[in-house]
């Protein structure tokens, strides 16, 4: 075992820290660029990081918040102030097309709530245990997740408007 | 109802899928060569006696990283500007192209927490635009990458505190493959926009905002491969002339906003991190300047000695923090 058990920690959580990066993100480029950064602050404390109670949580709730964090300083220069999801054509394979109207929905949400969203729907975790990730209170994880839920709703079905097919397979 | 849990497992299954081992020996290298970088300039410090080296804002900037762990990456799957020609007039002017990759990203502009944007070194940057724009002024475009991460920094070309040559006008930002990246100067009435996407990827300019106030006139322009260049009116308050990209890789089509400057701001930001040097490291009188300016709130001192200062997002704020210094440096009997 090298670096302390570093590496052999990083070849366990890579590819769930980099599908959760990927959901907070939507691009593959972005992803390694985030799973990476937390990764470094990780080696940087890897002492103390490796006597928590899970090594994971503490690299996650870096991955998010450093996620958050770039967003709001984009938003200082550069950002998308209006996004139109591409429409799929007929030749598309029906994953792809679904992933890329979910991966659309999901741009529609402001980094926070797009963060809850990921916690508490793919990373499964309680409110409470979002709520620590993100160093907010459990109203406020609450709130974000019914408001994300909400927009995201309201996304897929305007897009379904226009796309029954993909709709009715995706809720079928 | 639409089952969340899902189609968020469908959409993480197209995630990359890393790169185990691969993966840590970067990131062991990244921690390493920050740490170098650390140390480089606390050696610096002691030379002049600062403790200025220790600002987290300079710190926290990794200098070039080895070779071999940059070599390592190349992990984005999608093409980005850093992979693309080097475009504009002076594409083809070799000391244009060099003295532009070789241009300092931390000089020039006011140091402020670049959080975990790395500094890469010039064998990893590539000149993505460099040529004239609407108006005369030379820019260039700078992409660099360090692992996955790709930033990218704009210069201008004019006086700089060395002579002539490249000046930092934004603080460098983070991209991604697929984005395109633009700069506009709002000094004037009207003036230059650039606008630099994918040589296969097509421009459109979209004026948005408020309409019954006016919409940003295009006085010209001209988009080929790629490259918008464009002179445009700037409104009163706020820049509101956006642009759309089509055909970027498999991205939505979104509508940008251009990162703005002020090509007459000559910038007195050198000036604040020198005189707060100058003032603080003086050795009769030093830490009372640094004692009146962190008490009147105008640096802040970390528990490890390093000094941060606010961000002056104008030459307004550059001046009057300046003037603020000075008045500390008087009252400590500094005095020129």
């Amino acid at each position: 075992m090298r670096d302390d058990g570093f590496t052999d920690f990083v070849v366990e959580v890579e590819r769930p820290l980099l599908r959760t990066a990927y959901l907070l993100t939507g691009d593959h480029g972005h992803a390694e660029d985030l799973v990476q950064t937390a990764l470094v602050k990780a080696h940087r404390h890897w002492a103390k990081v490796r006597r928590a109670d899970s090594p994971l949580a503490y690299v996650r709730r870096v991955l998010v918040t450093s996620h958050v964090s770039w967003r709001r300083r984009m938003s200082t220069s550069e950002q998308v102030i209006e996004t139109v999801p591409d429409r799929p054509g007929d030749d598309l394979q029906e994953r792809q097309a679904t992933t890329d109207l979910v991966r659309a929905a999901l741009r529609e949400l402001s980094p926070r709530v797009r963060a809850v969203v990921v916690l508490r729907y793919f990373e499964d975790l309680t409110e409470a245990e979002t709520a620590r990730v993100l160093g907010c209170s459990t109203s406020t994880v609450s709130t974000h997740a019914a408001r994300g839920l909400a927009t995201l709703r309201r996304h897929l079905d305007a897009t379904a408007d226009t796309d029954t097919s993909i709709y009715a397979r995706r809720t079928s | 109802m639409t089952d969340v849990r899902t189609l968020l497992h469908d959409l993480a299954a197209d995630a990359p899928r890393g790169h185990g081992e691969v993966t840590a020996d970067r990131v062991v290298d990244l921690h390493r060569a920050q740490d170098r970088r650390r140390l480089r300039l606390a050696g610096v410090a002691a030379a002049i006696a600062v403790v200025v080296a220790a600002v987290p804002a300079l710190v926290d900037r990794s200098g070039p990283q080895d070779a071999a762990a940059v070599a390592s990456a190349g992990t984005a799957e999608a093409a980005s500007l850093f992979d693309a020609p080097t475009r504009g007039s002076l594409a083809d002017d070799a000391d244009a192209v060099t003295s532009a990759r070789e241009a300092s990203w931390g000089e020039g502009i006011p140091f402020r927490d670049a959080g975990d944007i790395l500094d890469p070194g010039p064998q990893d940057r590539h000149v993505a635009f460099v040529g004239e724009v609407p108006g005369g002024q030379v820019w260039a475009l700078v992409v660099g990458r360090t692992g996955p991460q790709l930033a990218y920094a704009w210069f201008v070309r004019g006086e700089t505190g060395d002579g002539f040559g490249w000046r930092l006008v934004t603080l460098p930002e983070r991209t991604f493959a697929g984005l395109p990246v633009a700069l506009v100067d709002g000094a004037g009435e009207h003036g230059p926009l650039l606008v630099v996407a994918m040589p296969d990827e097509d421009i459109d300019l979209v004026p948005f905002g408020d309409a019954s106030a006016g919409l940003p006139e295009i006085r010209s322009s001209e988009v080929s491969g790629g490259i918008a260049l464009v002179d445009v009116d700037t409104p009163a308050s706020g820049f509101s002339l956006g642009y759309e990209v089509a055909g970027a890789v498999d991205s939505p089509r979104s509508t940008f906003r251009p990162v703005q400057f002020d090509s007459t701001d000559q910038g007195s930001y050198g000036d604040v991190v020198g005189s707060i040097i100058t003032a603080v490291t003086d050795e009769d009188t030093g830490a009372a300047v640094q004692d009146c300016l962190v008490s009147g709130g105008l640096l802040e001192a970390a528990d490890d000695g390093g000094l941060t200062w606010p961000y002056l997002a104008t030459d307004e704020d550059a001046v009057a923090f300046l003037a603020a210094v000075e008045a500390c440096r008087a009252s400590a009997g500094q005095g020129d």
